[in-house]
């Protein structure tokens, strides 16, 4: 009781309160951008945290993670083109409503079920990640060292359709964090004499580079010109929180699927959508409307995407282990704050983490409430031009990268990894595995040297230990599960090829 | 002309695919050479120097990209990877660069004001337009970086100009 009155207390500051608001606005608005994701405008977002208290700071990127997962189904209703993977599925449903006439009934929808998930997963968050944390306080460096390579294994194997492409990315991310100064002695690696690299790459330069210039690089070539939209066509009238109420069984499957798929690192929000989608048609009284125009459509797919991210936060805050994208860039940020997500952060800092989980609450009701009072605003998004939009992310970018240490040297690393990115793009690798490489190299360098020298550089110390084995045999099993899954599918492609 | 004024490209995804790997094997080697330069303190490692880590992570990607190249010859896929107008990545990048290196000399407002306008017309906007987003991008720079969040950007002699 005495943590939530800590956390609560954080509802006192009004930068909190403000970082909510803007925060989830901010969101909105990236998620409807398509071009733009969660991690594109979280990493933009990082390099200016600085200056913030590090509630502040978590709250706000927090609270643009909330906001973009719904602010993807604003141009996938609209417009049919999804600003987020996850609005693809609220597309199916969105768009058809919005040919019939009844884009404010499927955005009403859309929010209110966001919120409906939003707010579920984070009861869930916080009835879980307290007990997890508790089990973890026990674990060592033997059991962290198996902890990052499951983290690392199961998200670069499940987000992929290529299991190699994926363990390359994860390996690739790795390999830069290698780069400068080494953890346990001193020795530089791959600095090359220069003074800019000892510290090692900066995050928040191989984020944006990553996520921003990768980006620009994809819009420019693509050559996507302004939308001709007229936004006055679309109209805004909601549906009754009566008829909404009529939802509820959709609404408790695709919260619980979603919550259930947030948590499992590499499946993320559209994975979420798809199987809370498919058990939504599976057990509606009207499936056949399903892909024509059915708001419960809309809301099994919106429901589950907002309820990821509750899930996704119970191994980030209790492991330290992100499953997405957006959750390795928050575990970088707590990082530049010097805070470290894993059982400690609940001893050290319950102020903290009670704070996350009130602003969690709040984020869900604010996002309500510019959803429904703001329509108007957030369909004239769609207007906004990639053109325009492209050079604009590269000067954000620009300048944030170069604020955060002040050098030019942290700006050619944003660019040397964009190109990097981008090429790994083109040639299908996929670039979450290469963040979370990038987050969790320190924890399994770290335990994994520590680990060995208790064991006198016998690798075997990882086997002997049942949590460790049990982590590295659930790694092993989520790589051949991978590797079954593609060779299935490849079969099916050539079958498919010589019909 | 206009930059978009050229023809798109495509390429087969397992000739990138193998390319790639190529890539990733020729610069894991170069890497692995490096590890050799690696010194740590004597007394501080016993068998494990700061050469192992690297060294495990680069045996991994030689491997596994040789197993792209296994997996890419043995493909019967058509797939294919299309590329914009070929010369627009580089000139972006160059563009980029240039601010990178101009930057501290010529003042944030400068660079970014010579290179914000050029990515805008690779991207293929109209004049009207670049004049609008580059006056509207600097004046932002200038009320939120510089006077809100105070982001020390290199100005030089800008300050007594601006206030």
């Amino acid at each position: 009781m005495e943590h939530w009155l800590l956390g609560l207390e954080h509802l006192a500051n009004w930068q909190v309160i403000a970082a909510i608001v803007i925060g989830t606005a901010l969101g909105i608005i990236v998620g409807a951008m398509p071009g733009l994701s969660g991690p594109t405008g979280l990493a933009l977002m990082i390099p200016f945290t600085y200056i913030l208290s590090p509630i502040v700071s978590i709250v706000l990127l927090i609270s643009i993670y909330v906001g973009a997962e719904y602010g993807g189904s604003i141009t996938a209703i609209t417009i049919n083109t999804p600003g987020t993977p996850s609005g693809a599925i609220t597309a199916i449903d969105g768009y058809p409503l919005t040919q019939k006439g009844e884009t404010g009934r499927a955005l009403s929808v859309s929010i209110m079920s966001s919120t409906t998930g939003g707010l579920f997963s984070t009861v869930c968050l916080v009835l879980f990640s307290i007990p997890l944390a508790q089990f973890a306080i026990a674990f060592g460096p033997v059991q962290y060292f198996a902890l990052g390579v499951f983290g690392l294994t199961i998200v670069a194997s499940l987000v992929s359709g290529n299991w190699i492409k994926g363990i390359i990315a994860a390996l690739i991310g790795l390999m830069i964090e290698t780069v400068g100064s080494e953890p346990m002695t001193g020795a530089f690696r791959y600095t090359f004499g220069q003074a800019f690299l000892w510290e090692g790459v900066s995050f928040v330069s191989a984020m944006l580079g990553l996520f921003a210039i990768t980006e620009v690089f994809i819009i420019i070539e693509s050559e996507i010109k302004s939308r001709l939209v007229d936004t006055k066509k679309f109209t805004t009238d909601r549906i009754s929180w009566k008829e909404f109420g009529g939802l509820w069984k959709t609404l408790s499957i695709s919260s619980v699927l979603g919550t259930l798929v947030g948590v499992m690192p590499g499946a993320g929000a559209s994975i979420g959508s798809i199987v809370a989608y498919n058990e939504a048609k599976r057990f509606s009284s009207t499936p056949e409307l399903f892909g024509k125009g059915s708001t419960e459509g809309v809301c099994a797919s919106e429901t589950a995407n907002n309820a990821t991210v509750g899930g996704a936060l119970v191994p980030l805050l209790t492991l330290g282990v992100p499953g997405s994208g957006s959750t390795a860039i928050l575990l970088g940020a707590f990082g530049l704050h010097n805070l470290f997500p894993g059982p400690q952060l609940f001893e050290k800092t319950p102020d903290i983490v009670y704070g996350i989980f009130t602003c969690l609450f709040l984020a869900n009701i604010v996002m309500l409430i510019l959803g429904l009072r703001f329509i108007r605003i957030w369909l004239q998004i769609v207007k906004i031009s990639p053109a325009v939009l492209a050079p604009l992310i590269f000067s954000v970018a620009f300048i944030g990268a170069f604020s955060v240490g002040g050098s030019v040297g942290d700006v050619i690393v944003m660019l040397v990894i964009g190109v990097i990115g981008y090429i790994l793009r083109k040639f299908k690798f996929p670039l979450i595995p290469v963040v979370i490489g990038l987050v969790l190299a320190d924890m399994v360098e770290i335990s994994m040297r520590r680990a060995l020298i208790l064991s006198d550089g016998s690798f075997m110390i990882f086997l002997k230990d049942p949590i460790s084995l049990g982590l590295l045999l659930a790694a092993a099993g989520s790589l051949v599960y991978a590797i079954i899954r593609d060779i299935r599918a490849a079969k099916r492609k050539e079958s498919y090829e010589s019909i | 002309m206009s930059p978009e004024q050229t023809t798109a490209r495509t390429i087969s995804l397992r000739g990138g695919e193998i390319l790639v790997a190529l890539l990733l094997i020729a610069v894991s080697i170069l890497a692995y050479i490096e590890t050799y330069n690696f010194v740590a303190e004597s007394g501080m490692v016993k068998t494990l120097g700061p050469a192992i880590f690297p060294r495990i992570l680069l045996g991994g990607i030689v491997i596994l990209s040789l197993g792209i190249i296994v997996q890419a010859v043995r493909s019967k896929g058509t797939d294919t990877v299309s590329f914009g107008p070929l010369h627009k990545i580089p000139l972006a990048t160059c563009v980029m660069l240039f601010q990178a290196l101009t930057f501290e000399h010529l003042t944030a407002f400068v660079s970014a004001g010579l290179t914000l306008p050029t990515l805008l017309w690779i991207a293929g906007n109209k004049p009207k337009t670049i004049i609008v987003v580059t006056a509207s991008f600097l004046l932002f720079v200038y009320v939120f970086f510089i006077l809100i969040l105070r982001v020390p950007l290199p100005m030089q002699f800008l300050p007594t100009i601006l206030g």
